[in-house]
This record gives structure tokens, sequence and C-alpha cells, in this order.
């Protein structure tokens, strides 16, 4: 693999990452764009739909695919990483290391390969609910539409049955990784967020109880790409739930967790009140919360949620979940602050809308980058490196998207400098 | 149907709160976790969220009137799981250290007992009463050898008379517990007045099922994070039940048996006396060292707490030591360990209704209350709009 020279360098494939790299190289720029997995769209392409307008990833985030692959002036690797970073504004030398694919560009996504495998692995895509096969499409809408395998599993003796499956001679196990380096003008760093780890806060029972599951479990569970195909139901005896208590701020503006309010929950957790809304109406739903923040237009959106009769807010926050043995059913309990009486509720799955934690909080660029005190990228006197998207901090898409924008022109300025 | 309340804030009993341990009450968003997270909390004494938005809005008078406040028993859940590190417990602990003052009667001795700087003066207080009563006899002195073993009055009859000690301390037990009960029917009145309807409250049953529960610890127990406290606590509980009740089964020992001091070791008195001690050692420097070695735990310190603590380990110590020194030594070191001894038992026993001792009095009569009361909610704005009960 040759060494490249660009005018800017982009770190992480999700929203934000190809916003920045889509608007630059569309005023003419040359960008190289990175991404650690395997496909783009990061944790967007996880999500069934956004809020407000409950649009779905395969519109908004397919236009941006296609910009990519329409132009020319983006080179694109997945299963990419940065190993260093040096230099400044002008002048930086990224270090990159490419890990093998095992599947190259001939791959049609027929899927043979994949039926012929019999290892199984655990599905990251959807947060662990689910397994695939070592040889696998990350997602219905994957780009770039090609296989990949596990590389835990790629020296297995079994996968050679996958190899033989291949019509198109798309398979190559004996891929190796390649470094090389790419001089770039400017670098923005758009590595994105993960979840925060609920099993930590130990009074609300995730990892402890069946069915306490996360706000992006949840997603996958009503994604009709996701384990059940759409169908959200309950992790115990896969049955619909027919009470669902959502808990806010699970880990959030709490110092004993994440001191900060990730800004997203609330809007998703009444988007995913009408997933439940939709596909089983009878169900009834309680979201538990300390403030409802719905800024800008999202308050319509949170009003409308109100007048649902199905749909019931608890001012007071739902601090203690148990589990009844039996059912496997839960009994969580808030103080309704409003009345000064305890709530206690028995509810067949409880969502924890857990926050988002910024990748660059233990994975900071290898070059001194400025950061806050939970890891969000700060503008820097040092480095220059330009942060866009979550790893900033928490937005939702559209904001992101606007966020990424600026950072593009930003990217463009810093990259002319001598 | 809307309810107007016009709020005044008394904002210097929002300092005061401050001052004496709240400090961050101010940082509170009301998410209610520790309400959820407090194990004595529900059933229809949900608490501390509402006392922490009364705190922040300087509402003094709900404050003074609230049993909850007493249901608390400071065991810490709510602080550890506090988001904001706004410290409930700690709160709480303020308004309590406030209820003593406030109901105080004489109130300059509520104040008196605030303040560091009146500790020189109310100790002053009993050890004059000691040094007026030795020199006002001339069989008593300090100098004046004591008897041997076995005659009638003891040790120490030519330097504290057992018969006169017990006198002062009846007469000062009918004095303080006429003051005490003075506050103590001020604050009963305050808290039947603050809630929504009369309460019929049936005093006796309901006290002696508190006494009987206190007896057990069995709310104290359910504390989570700062369980420590609650056997430390009980240790010095029987300890100075058991103390109290070996003075009083030595004196009828001496008055209405005959029998001459020094008790014998066998006697069961003197071992409840000497287990009660060991209780109370263990149990006060148990809870002494919680506070020193973790604040987060145990709760903020201040004057008040440590006054209480200290005086509790003094008295244990000199106790234990004059029963030492009294056998072995120089006289004079027996009757100057005694010395302390009394004057630490009368620091504890008089200033009982204005110190932190006096939550023995309040915290019952609030439990009694809650216990005979059908529960103790605000009166509920009846179109809470959007929200629905379960």
């Amino acid at each position: 693999m040759d060494n490249l020279t660009t005018n800017i360098c982009v770190v992480g494939g999700g929203i934000a990452g190809m916003t920045v790299a889509l608007e630059a190289a569309e005023t003419g720029k040359n960008v190289v764009l990175i991404e650690r997995e395997p496909y783009l769209g990061g944790r967007v392409a996880a999500v069934f739909h956004y809020f407000p307008k409950l649009c779905p990833p395969t519109c908004g985030m397919e236009i941006n695919f296609r910009r990519i692959r329409q132009n020319p002036r983006i080179q694109l690797f997945t299963l990419a990483e940065v190993e260093s970073i040096s230099g400044k504004d002008g002048n930086y030398t990224v270090k990159v290391r490419q890990n093998p694919r095992f599947v190259n560009e001939k791959c049609t996504a027929c899927d043979e390969c994949s039926k012929a495998c019999t290892i199984e692995r655990t599905d990251k895509f959807n947060y662990g609910l689910g397994k695939t096969k070592a040889i696998y499409l990350p997602h219905p809408m994957a780009f770039p539409m090609r296989y990949v395998v596990d590389p835990a599993y790629a020296k297995d003796e079994s996968m050679k049955a996958c190899v033989e499956a291949c019509s198109y001679d798309a398979i190559d196990l004996s891929m190796q990784a390649e470094t090389f380096e790419v001089q770039a003008g400017s670098v923005v760093y758009a590595t994105g967020w993960k979840p925060y780890d609920a099993s930590k806060i130990d009074n609300l029972g995730y990892s402890k109880y069946a069915n306490v599951i996360t706000n992006v479990e949840m997603e996958r569970l009503a994604a009709p790409s996701g384990p059940t195909e759409g169908k959200i139901q309950r992790p115990s005896d896969s049955k619909p739930p027919l009470k669902v208590a959502f808990a806010q701020c699970a880990g959030s503006r709490d110092e004993n967790h994440l001191p900060y309010c990730s800004a997203v929950c609330c809007s998703a957790s009444i988007k995913q009140a009408t997933y439940l809304r939709d596909s089983l109406p009878d169900t009834e739903i309680h979201i538990f919360y300390i403030d409802i923040r719905t800024p800008g237009r999202l308050e319509d959106f949170y009003v409308q949620r109100q007048d649902d009769e199905k749909i019931h807010f608890h001012r007071g926050k739902l601090a203690k979940v148990s589990e009844k043995q039996d059912t496997k059913n839960l009994i969580v309990e808030a103080e309704n602050t409003l009345t000064g009486e305890t709530t206690e509720m028995e509810v067949d799955l409880v969502v924890l809308a857990t926050g988002m934690v910024p990748n660059t909080a233990d994975e900071p660029p290898p070059l001194d980058a400025g950061r806050d005190e939970c890891g969000f990228l700060v503008a820097s006197n040092g480095s220059g490196i330009i942060g866009a998207g979550t790893s900033v901090r928490p937005f939702d898409v559209a904001s992101a998207v606007q966020d990424a924008t600026g950072k593009a022109l930003e990217a463009i300025c810093a990259q002319a400098r001598e | 149907m809307t309810q107007r309340l016009r709020v005044e804030p008394d904002t210097s009993f929002i300092k005061e709160l401050q001052a004496a341990g709240g400090g961050s009450l101010k940082k509170c968003y009301q998410c209610a976790t520790c309400s959820v997270v407090c194990e004595l909390s529900g059933n229809g004494t949900v608490f501390p969220r509402k006392e922490m938005l009364w705190a922040q809005w300087g509402l003094k008078d709900r404050l003074m009137a609230d049993p909850n406040v007493w249901q608390c028993h400071q065991c810490n859940d709510c602080s550890t799981y506090c988001p904001r590190g706004a410290r409930p417990g700690d709160v709480l602990a303020a308004v309590r250290t406030n209820i003593f003052r406030n109901f105080a009667f004489p109130a300059f001795m509520g104040r008196a007992l605030a303040s560091p700087k009146a500790l020189p003066l109310l100790l002053l207080a009993p050890v004059l009463v000691l040094v007026i009563l030795i020199g006002s006899s001339p069989d008593l002195g300090f100098s004046k050898a004591p008897p041997p073993p076995g005659t009638e009055g003891g040790f120490f009859k030519y330097f504290m008379p057992h018969g006169v000690m017990e006198a002062l301390f009846m007469s000062g037990n009918v004095l303080i517990f006429a003051f005490a009960a003075a506050g103590l029917l001020r604050f009963w009145r305050g808290m039947k007045k603050a809630a929504p309807e009369g309460r019929d409250i049936k005093f006796l049953p309901s006290l002696i099922n508190t006494v009987l529960e206190i007896f057990a610890h069995s709310k104290f127990r359910k504390c989570q994070v700062n369980w420590t406290r609650s056997w430390a606590h009980l240790l010095v509980f029987y300890g100075f039940l058991g103390a109290m009740a070996t003075a009083g089964l030595a004196v009828m020992d001496m008055t209405l048996l005959g029998n001459n001091p020094p008790i014998p070791y066998s006697s069961p008195i003197k071992i409840l006396g000497n287990l009660s001690a060991v209780a109370l050692l263990v149990g006060s420097i148990a809870l002494i060292l919680r506070r020193i070695s973790d604040r987060e735990k145990v709760g903020a310190n201040g004057y008040a707490d440590w006054l209480f603590l200290v005086f509790i380990l003094i008295v244990s110590v000199t106790g234990v030591l004059t029963q030492i020194t009294r056998q072995v030594g120089p006289y004079q070191l027996a009757y100057i360990v005694y010395f302390i001894h009394i004057v630490a038992v009368f620091f504890l026993l008089w200033y009982a209704p204005y110190s932190k001792f006096a939550h023995m009095f309040y915290r019952t009569l609030a439990l009694v209350y809650l216990r005979g009361a059908a529960g103790q909610t605000e009166a509920v704005p009846a179109d809470a709009k959007g929200e629905q009960r379960p």
C-alpha cells in the first residue's frame, strides 16, 4: 500500500465523519476517510428511526453513501486505524494500519459463504443481542457492500468451506494488515461514542435482571434488521411487553457516573415510545424523568406524546429496580415529586436511557489534543486536530451533521495554513 | 382546584443549615433518588426530597414540624446515591441540630450548646456545683483519705458521697425533664398542626410499640451504606441504659439492702456495670473512628456531633478508670478521675434537652407521632397535569 498525500484526513466514518469528508470533497478538496469498522455509518446505521421526523437511515444515510461512491476525491479505508499522528496545521503525517477484511472487491454479497460457514460469533452490531456467522455482512445496507471475516476465526480450518462456497473468488484468507502513511494538511477526529456501561448503575439491575435493557438495545429490537426482525420482545421469554418503563438519566447527570447530560436520551425514549405505540398498540408506556429535555422543535415532538393516552410521564427518577423471580417482571420505584407519594409499579420491560461516552475518553488521538475532564475533544491550542460530531459533545443526528459541516470548513482553512 | 402558597423564605435559616453541615443543599435538583433509595422512606412517609426543597426555600416552620426528619437515621444511603452530591443526609442532620436549638427552653441554653465559645462556661457549672458541695462540709475534702473497704458509704464517702450525688442527680433530672417537656410540647403541637387534618393519636400503644422498635433498632439496621453505625449505636444505647440501671441498682443495694460498697465482682450489679462500660467504650470508639475515617459514608461532622460523642467517651473512659484507680495507686488520683467522671455525667444529663443528646426525646416522639398518625403527606393539588397515579 503506497503512502498518500491529501488535503484532509478524517478519522471516523460515522455520520459526522462522512459529512466532513463529503462537504470538503464537494468543494474540491481531497479527503482520506478512515473508519475502524468494516462499514460506514457508525451508530446511526444502527438506529431504527431518527427523531423528530422518524426517518430511517436507509433514506438519509443512503444519500451520503451515494455521494461518497460518486466522488473521486474521497479515498475510503475501512477496517483502518490510526497508529500515530505527527506534525501541525498544513502538514500532518498520519500513520494508518488497515486490518485485513479477508474478502476482496469481487464480493457480490450473495451470502453463499455465510450459509456454508459453521462458526458463530457475537453480533457486535446488534449490541450482543444475537449471533452472526464468522463470515458476515455487517448489516443489510452496509457500505461498502462486502462481507467480512471475523479475524479471530480467519485461521480456522472450517473456513475453507466458505472459500469453496464462493463462486467469485472473493475470499482471501491470506490477506495481511498493511500500514501506510497519509500526508494531510489537516486532521479531523470524528470517532463518535459508545453507550455508557449500564452494569455500573447498581440500583437499576442491568446485567442482573434479564428484562432490563438499554436504549441502544431497544433500538435494535425495534429495527427490522435487528436480532428479532423488528419485534420488540422481552429477553427472558420473547413475549411482547405489556407495560414498559423508561428510566431517564440512567447514569447521566450523576456525579457517580456521567456528570453531564447526553442531550438525546429524552427524545430517544419518546421516539422509542412511538415504536411501541406502532407495533404494540395495547402496551402501556411509563417514562420516569427528572426533566424532559426537548429543546427547539423537539418540544412539539414531546407535547404530542403527552396527549397520547398510553404514554404516561412521571416526574421522579426511577431509582430502584427489583425482579419478581417467577415471571421475571420488574418492580420499579420512583417518587412522584408532584404528589409526594411513592410509585411502585410492576412492569414487563425496563429500558435504561443511558448516555454517550465519547470514544476519545479512553482512546484519545495519538497527538496531544485538548480534552475536557469527560474525554470530549475541546478546541486545542496544541495539536490543531479538529473534533467533530459526538467526539466534541452529545448530539442528535441533525445537529451532528450541522457541526460536521462547520468543521469541514475549519478543516479546509486549517489545511491551507503554512 | 389550585392552592396558592405564599413562600416566605427564611434566608437566615438557610444560612444556618448550610453552616451546620448542609452546605450542599442548593445542589439538589429534586430527582427523588434519595426518597427511593432510603430504606426508611415509603408508605405515606416519603422523604428526604421534599425536605430538601423546603430547606432550599427556607421554609423553617415546615421543617421544625416534620416528623420525617426524625425518621431519618443518618445512614447516608441517600447521600451516596445522590447524583448531585447534595448530601440530603447531612442536610437533615443540620435540620435536627437546628431543631434542638429552636425548641430549647430557655432559648439561651440552646444557643450555648451550639457555640464552642460557651463550652468553658458550660463546664464551669457542674465543676462549681461540685466544688461548692465539697467545700460546704468539714467532713469532705480532696485531702481526706477514704475509709477502708466495706465501710458504709464507700470509697468516696469523704470526697463526693453517693447520697449527695444521687440527690443532685435526681433533682437535676426533674429540672431537666421539666425544661425538656416545655420544648417537646411545642414540638408535638407543631407536628399536629402541620398535618392536614387533626390526627387522633392513640398515644400509649404508639409509645409502647415505638419503644420496642427502638430497643430492637429495627429501623436503624435497615441502613445499607453505614450499617456499622447501627451496631455501634446499639452498643452505646444499651451501654448507657445499663450504666444508668447499674447506678440505680447500686444505690438501692446500698440504701434498701444495706450493703456496703464496694460491690463484689461476682454480683450481677457489678457485672451489668462492667458489661455496660465495655459496650459504651467499644460503641463510642467505633462511632468516633467512623467519623474520622470515612466522611463520605458517615456524613458531615459538626460541633454538636463531636461534643456529644466526646463526652460519652469521657464518661466511659473515666468510669472504667475510676474502678481501676479506686483499687490501685494513690487515692487522690481516684478522686480526680471520679471528679471528672461526675462532671462529664452531669454535663451530659443537665444539658440533655439542648445538646445532641436530645435526639432521644425528639426522635422517640416523632416516631410515636408517625406510628400513631395515618400518614404524613402534604396536601396534594388535585390538577397535577399529565401525571397519573399508578
